[in-house]
């Protein structure tokens, strides 16, 4: 298989990559990148821990083809914070007991930070929504929807 | 009362923001240089000899390395039974069984190298309905073991349970089942095997148990001819456990097959539908039950007979029985009780522990049977259960202590916030369960202890080696904060090395919500000679009475005279760097005071018993038999909340794992072959589904635990499913029966209750069954 | 889970994809959202030599309001449509069948609307990877000669026709725009549909479906869709049902119901219309006949190719047809009123 030019940010960075067509962007973040804090859990797109942020909207990683993202803006779980300063979403994920085993942490994340990026004034129905692709078996989701709810309201209140 | 600095905090977890930040390493972003991938090739058949195995193709392809069948490997047996090799030679008995393994470049490589390998199978009969396989001409899953009824011994029977039938007031009885339904770890199993020049073996892999399994892969070296070896074993951040890694399974050791026969390092992972088909499942049970009570509802006798569909291997499940024992002879008063349980092989996958360990399907038939006979005795359902309440000081029949107990006041509590009494809209009805489980460790092993090791640093900061082990629970936590407020530390400068079998010492595993318990008291009796030795050498630098030597805030100070005082850290380096100057190190090993069962299955298997009940009001659509979940209250008796927050965390999500038992999750078997093995078709609840919870935390502050705590890691899914089903009895009159209480089992359900020809869909072959 | 080899293809226009197309033929295709293409890839269900992107193709991403309705290009994402307010607010039960695909970070984003439509069939027995079905016997759509949802066994694929949006888009008289190299060619949106298991769409394959026509909905018309599953979210449906009604004054005038994920392709049920026509709207026992109607026509499609028991199955082809008839007729009677 031939392997194709791919110019590409993440998480700021301009990368210059040559990929084969069949490989996804979660193999390519994860491989070429080592940037292993996007998931595989199922591989089909159902449990949305590779979910990362393309152009400021959640994808999943697992089924985009690295190739379709060419030119693309690529956030992940490794780019949230700024330097030492967390992301107020992950700060909330930790203060409030969204994470347990972690594995479904960083989508839950990109997922939840594309919906506030977007969206000023986000109501609970917002929030299960913009979750509901997301599968966790540690947390029975609660603690991950209010991290976000708080996260939402403070920064309501910061404006 | 005493001012906690550490305990009882809302502590986030200690390792929380290395997975918020992507740093923390699962087995699946390990790598170490030169690794090879291996893959397993799984039957084709649910029952069949294997005739032969032709590897050429796989063996010629570039890029592989090695190819293995049963015969090229030594006899190595798994399983509580040894029953179970890691590549079947001979005969397959299940669709999951390993029949040859590959270790390659990569993987591709090593998938396509499973693709050519050529297997000549004939098949057998089999045979895939436990009731089925007890009859004598049913096909024999192990020719050797005669029969496919498991030679186990659950069998007891304490009081007189026929005479307490004479003398029962009121009786009902019923029979309930319960299926097969899987752990998914959202992080997939994988292992990675290397061996050094000496041939010692490190594998990392996820695991609820370093101790035993190092012991399992010291008998697969020892099969090897490594008979003086050694064998570490080294946990990497592990994706969700809930007892799917209390045992070792094949691929682990075939990772170290590979490994060994590669001189290579090995890396294993599975995917999704891997993690469906090769890990374990809860065991599917048939329960008949018979209750009764006197006329003022005194419970009087109890009698259980159990099939347990054990599958094709023995694993710990076939060891469920010994804790369903547990709420059988000890949920309420019961004085006579009898339970008979048979495990039986077929030809369907084999299954292992799961979340409350036999007890949610104990809990289940016995629940709904509580309601059932307080409906015949025409007493409250809630007074009933008061009536017959477990209550301190009790000793049950099957010689469990009683110490503490707030089930009591969690059946109070449910009644009181779920408001029971209020008036119902059509279709929406209420209903409770409790539960009782081990709370303080569970003597199953000869050892029920754990180790703790805590060195102190020369800059005021402790290293905490634990046997525990932490999937997501967050024992690290709980056992930071447990020394830090012993030490007078910041729980931050306590750090908890729990990965690594060369350095942490020895543990049963995490299982039977003992770890807070057992590794929560080793901590704190390590702690505790530290801080005797902090106390005494602060005592002589201070110039005080060790009596008022206080530890607090990182400071040693005087309770008289909180001004001389002294950073701990500056004590430590001056008993470090002095002449005969010491280490300041201590350890502990705590094995709790509890017993093993008898030949009679009596014993006070645990120090102390959790106790809970949960409520919940639920709304039927009559017309599709979705149920809707409107509120929920889940009231715990923990002894004492050591961080509510992570306490929390095992509620909420112990709930909903039980609320997706309850109606929505089943690996659906097809003649052995499972047919969702993927997040669309098992049915794992989302966030949408979440549901409004109300936690209620009962402390009782037992003697036994540390600062009083009891375990709280399984209660949350134990009571889920009678509480719903005794909710849905009460919406729409129709009582369920089996698990999962599906939509189209509610309508067939009620199309019977309405007199329209259909008995309901029969559990087994989930056909709808015309009424004789 | 790695996808099998193929070479790549990234045309800049739609001339130049309809021209690959037309090199490539049944070697290539299509790749728009990828949600569900690349998932049977990974199974190994298909192994298309070329994937055609069509990430550059803009003239296909436009949603236009014309005189008679909605143009809407096959390659505008679900989320697009989702933050549609004129959708919303003009074609409710397009609206809500589009929110019923999947869940938001799935689908939405990268699943486009023509994606939805040309979505292959689905089975319990075909929608599982190389290694699950590497047991038995291809089936039909596998190429193949047998089917395991047929009890005994049929000379035809009985899968199921999974799209959300399609239903209630037929009842609704949408159009779409198929084009190939040569030719240009607009057709009913029900017309796509072949019922054929093995190739539910009527596609050459050279022909790629370019464009969504929506007509306009007069006041008194009432649209909705209803889908049934076992959970809030990531689900495909067990029983939707798209509908249409359009009443005068008091009584229903025109009644239109599509059954979809029961049959090989969508159902339309145009036994209710006789049914509903000339009674008042509110006509509990007429509304009820419907739902029984649908039942009993869609029963005899029903075939074991999703984990649900057939009799539920059959049972919730009325319940859903019955909400989804209700639901539109609820709001034909609230367009009235504003």
């Amino acid at each position: 298989m031939n392997k194709l030019p791919l110019e590409i940010t993440v998480n700021g960075d301009p990368y210059s990559l040559s990929v084969e067509p069949n490989r996804t962007l979660l193999e390519v973040l994860r491989e070429d990148l080592n940037l292993t804090g996007a998931k595989e859990g199922c591989g089909e797109g159902v449990c949305g821990s590779c979910t990362v942020l393309m152009n400021g909207d959640p994808v999943r990683s697992c089924l985009t083809l690295a190739l379709e993202a060419a030119g693309a803006n690529i956030v992940t779980v490794e780019g949230l914070a700024k330097g030492d300063e967390l992301d107020p979403l992950q700060q909330s994920f930790i203060d409030h007991g969204a994470v347990q085993c972690g594995f479904c942490t960083s989508g839950m994340l990109m997922s939840a930070k594309g919906l506030l990026q977007k969206e000023k004034n986000v109501s609970d129905q917002d929030i299960l929504k913009a979750l509901s692709g997301h599968i966790c078996r540690c947390t029975g989701y609660t603690k991950i929807i209010e991290a976000v709810k708080a996260t939402a309201d403070g920064s309501k209140q910061k404006r | 009362m005493h001012e906690f600095t550490a305990i009882g905090k809302r502590v986030p977890k200690v390792d929380a923001i290395d997975k918020a930040t992507g740093r923390a390493q699962y087995i699946q972003d390990v790598k170490l240089p030169g690794m090879l991938y291996g893959k397993i090739l799984y039957s084709k058949y649910p029952h069949a000899r294997i005739v032969k195995i032709n590897t050429d193709k796989a063996k010629a392809l570039p890029g592989v390395r090695v190819v293995l069948t049963g015969d090229d490997i030594p006899p190595i047996r798994m399983g509580v039974y040894k029953d179970n090799p890691p590549l079947k030679s001979g005969k397959v008995r299940s669709y999951r069984d390993e029949v040859a393994a590959v270790a390659a470049v990569d993987l591709e490589t090593a998938k396509k190298a499973i693709d050519l390998i050529e297997v000549t199978y004939e098949a057998l009969p089999a045979v895939f309905d436990p009731e089925e396989a007890m009859q004598s001409e049913a096909p024999l899953v192990h020719e050797e073991h005669k029969t496919n009824i498991l030679k186990m011994p659950w069998k007891l029977h304490y009081g007189d349970v026929e005479a307490a039938k004479s003398e029962s007031a009121f009786q009902v009885n019923d029979r309930f089942t319960t299926t097969w339904v899987t752990h998914c770890c959202m992080g997939t199993s994988g292992a990675i095997a290397e061996f050094d020049h000496s041939n010692n073996l490190t594998i990392y892999t996820n695991t609820q148990i370093p101790s035993l399994a190092q012991k399992d892969f010291l008998e697969t070296l020892k099969a090897l001819g490594l008979k003086e070896k050694r064998a570490r074993v080294i946990k990497p951040y592990i994706g969700g456990g809930f007892g799917s890694k209390l045992d070792t399974y094949a691929y682990e050791h075939v990772c170290i097959l590979l490994a060994w026969n590669a001189r290579r390092p090995v890396k294993l992972t599975f995917d999704r539908e891997e993690e469906f088909i090769a890990t374990s499942t809860r065991q599917p049970t048939i329960t008949d039950i018979a209750m009764g009570c006197d006329k003022d509802g005194k419970l009087l006798f109890r009698d259980i007979t159990m099939i347990l569909d054990n599958g094709a291997y023995t694993s710990w499940g076939v060891t469920t029985p010994s804790v369903m024992m547990l709420p059988i002879s000890s949920l309420y008063r019961v004085p006579n009780v009898r339970y008979e349980a048979k495990c039986v092989y077929t030809n369907n996958t084999y299954s292992q522990a799961m979340r409350g360990y036999g007890n949610p399907q104990a809990t289940f038939a016995i629940e709904s049977l509580m309601d059932m006979l307080a409906e015949k005795a025409g007493i409250d359902r809630v007074e009933f259960r008061r009536i017959n309440s477990n209550q301190p000081g009790d000793v049950t029949p099957q010689c469990f202590k009683i110490t503490t107990c707030g089930l009591p006041e969690c059946i109070d509590a449910v009644a009181d916030k779920l408001n029971m009494d209020a008036e119902k809209e059509k279709g929406v009805g209420v209903g409770l369960a409790s539960l009782i489980h081990v709370g303080g460790g569970a003597r199953i092993y000869k050892s029920d202890g754990c180790g703790t090791i805590i060195k102190m640093d020369d800059y005021g900061k402790a290293n905490v080696f634990t046997g525990a082990s932490d999937m997501g629970q967050g024992s690290e936590t709980v056992i930071a904060q447990i020394v830090a407020e012993q030490l007078g530390l910041k729980v931050e400068d306590v750090h908890v090395i729990h990965q690594d079998t060369d350095v942490c010492p020895w543990d049963v595993g995490a299982h039977a919500s003992r770890t807070t318990f057992v590794a929560g008291n080793s901590a704190l009796c390590a702690a505790i000679k530290i801080k005797k030795r902090l106390v005494d050498l602060g005592a002589e630098a201070l110039k005080v009475d060790p009596k008022d030597v206080v530890l607090q805030d990182r400071f040693i100070f005087s309770k008289t005279d909180r001004e001389t005082s002294m950073p701990i850290s500056k004590l430590l380096r001056s008993s470090h760097f002095t002449h005969g100057g010491q280490m300041m190190m201590a350890d502990h090993f705590y094995d709790p005071a509890n017993e093993n069962l008898g030949r009679d299955f009596k014993g006070n298997m645990s120090a102390t018993y959790s106790f809970g009940a949960h409520g919940v009001r639920v709304k039927v659509d009559e017309e599709t038999g979705k149920v809707e979940i409107l509120d929920y209250v889940a009231a715990h008796d923990v002894g004492r909340a050591i961080n509510p927050l992570l306490l929390d965390g095992q509620v909420y999500g112990g709930v909903l794992m039980g609320i997706g038992y309850a109606l929505t999750e089943q690996v659906v078997s097809d003649k052995g072959k499972n047919m969702n093995p993927d997040f669309r078709d098992y049915k794992v609840l989302t966030a949408k589904d979440a549901i409004s919870l109300q936690p209620v935390v009962i402390e009782t502050i037992d003697e036994d635990g540390p600062y009083g705590a009891k375990g709280i890691g399984e209660p949350g899914c134990v009571p889920t499913a009678p509480a719903i089903a005794n909710a849905i009895y009460d919406a729409i009159g129709v009582r369920m029966k089996d698990l999962p209480i599906t939509p189209e089992r509610i309508l067939a359900a009620l199309k019977k209750k309405k007199g329209v020809d259909s008995c309901g869909i029969d559990p087994l072959t989930d056909k709808e069954q015309k009424c004789d | 889970m790695r996808l099998p080899a193929f070479a790549y293809e990234q045309p800049k226009n739609l001339e130049e994809a309809l021209e690959i197309l037309n090199t490539r033929g049944s070697a290539g295709k299509i790749l728009a959202g990828g949600t569900d293409l690349l998932v049977r890839m990974k199974q190994n269900s298909i192994h298309p030599e070329y994937l055609i992107s069509l990430k550059n193709l803009s003239s296909l991403t436009t949603i236009q309001e014309t005189e008679d309705g909605l143009r809407i290009g096959a390659g505008v994402t679900l989320a697009d449509i989702l933050k549609n307010k004129m959708i919303q607010n003009r074609w409710p039960g397009f609206y809500e069948a589009v929110a019923a695909i999947g869940a938001p970070s799935i689908q939405h984003f990268r699943g486009t609307i023509g994606g939805n439509l040309c979505q292959d069939n689905r089975c319990q027995f075909f929608n599982q990877s190389g290694f699950f079905k590497g047991v038995r016997q291809s089936c039909n759509k596998a190429g193949g000669k047998t089917c395991y949802a047929w009890e005994g066994g049929s000379d035809r694929c009985h899968s199921i026709f999974p799209s959300d949006a399609a239903p209630v888009l037929i009842a609704m008289d949408a159009h779409v725009e198929v084009q190939s190299k040569n030719d240009k060619r607009v057709m009913p949106l029900m017309d796509l549909y072949s019922s054929i298991g093995e190739h539910p769409l009527v596609l050459a394959d050279n022909e790629i479906l370019t464009e969504l026509t929506i007509p306009n909905l007069t006041p008194n018309v009432g649209t909705a869709f209803e889908k049934l599953t076992y959970r809030s979210a990531i689900d495909y449906a067990i029983v939707s049902a798209g509908a249409l009604v359009q009443t005068d004054g008091d009584k229903v005038v025109k009644a239109r119901l599509v059954i979809g994920a029961v049959s090989r392709g969508p159902l339309a049920i145009p036994a209710i219309e006789p049914i509903l026509k000339n009674n008042p709207a509110g006509d509990e026992q007429a509304i009820e006949e419907a739902g029984t109607i649908a039942m009993k026509t869609a029963e005899a499609f029903i075939a074991n190719n999703m984990s649900q028991p057939a009799d539920y199955r059959i049972q919730m082809i009325a319940v859903t047809a019955r909400r989804a008839i209700k639901k539109a007729l609820s709001r034909a009677g609230a367009m009235e009123d504003r």
